[in-house]
């Protein structure tokens, strides 16, 4: 299959991904109805995975695995892209999804995701980490945004 | 807990129409209960956060 990445784009991430100082597991969670959009980022997850031993990444069906959906809160969701962190066999969850194709713009986002979480540091200032801290519900945000 | 979801207008345009969402970025607090458009800075996202939900629970 053609590659969808750029060879001088794999050279910069293979590049940044220097950076990725523990661990990270993807899980990608695809649908049968939203076939064409999870198969392009399956393709485009594999290729970026590739990229670093730091990166693992695992596929699973909303139907066939509706209990990992249901903890992972993406049912009804896809593609749907947790990006966690791993220690060992410890999966640890920071809530941080990616809904959709992460192409265009949201491709680096989606690097810059992963360079976060396997820093293990969300990079806030110490009045927003204190702010979060503070909260005792649990608190849903969604940014939505297009590649261009 | 905290959910972040970066969300794929194109995508989810069902999703991005039951909010009217017609210029990206659009931040969605709580379902709705706050919303920050345009890409601002962290804290005006903490001054939107307080507004929502208040200042400390």
């Amino acid at each position: 299959m053609e590659k969808l990445l750029p060879e001088n784009i794999v050279t910069q991430v293979r590049e940044v991904f220097q950076q990725l100082k523990h661990p990270v597991q993807l899980l990608f969670f695809v649908s049968q109805e939203q076939s064409e959009t999870c198969e392009i980022t399956r393709q485009l997850l594999d290729e970026v995975v590739a990229l670093s031993d730091k990166l693992s990444l695992s596929v699973h069906d909303l139907s066939a695995e509706p209990d990992l959906a249901h903890l992972y809160k993406t049912e009804g969701k896809a593609p749907a892209l947790v990006i966690a962190a791993r220690d060992d066999d410890r999966v640890t969850d920071y809530g941080i999804r990616y809904l959709g194709v992460p192409s265009g713009h949201e491709f680096t986002t989606l690097i810059q995701d992963l360079i976060l979480v396997a820093g293990r540091d969300s990079g806030l200032s110490p009045q927003v980490r204190n702010y979060v801290r503070s909260l005792s519900k649990p608190l849903h945000l969604e940014v939505f945004v297009t590649p261009t | 807990m905290v959910l972040a979801e970066g969300v794929g207008a194109m995508e989810f345009q069902e999703l991005s129409a039951s909010y009217g969402i017609s210029s990206v970025p659009d931040t969605v607090i709580n379902d709705g209960a706050g919303r920050v458009v345009g890409a601002l800075p962290e804290q005006n996202m903490l001054a939107e956060l307080m507004r929502t939900i208040g200042k400390k629970e």
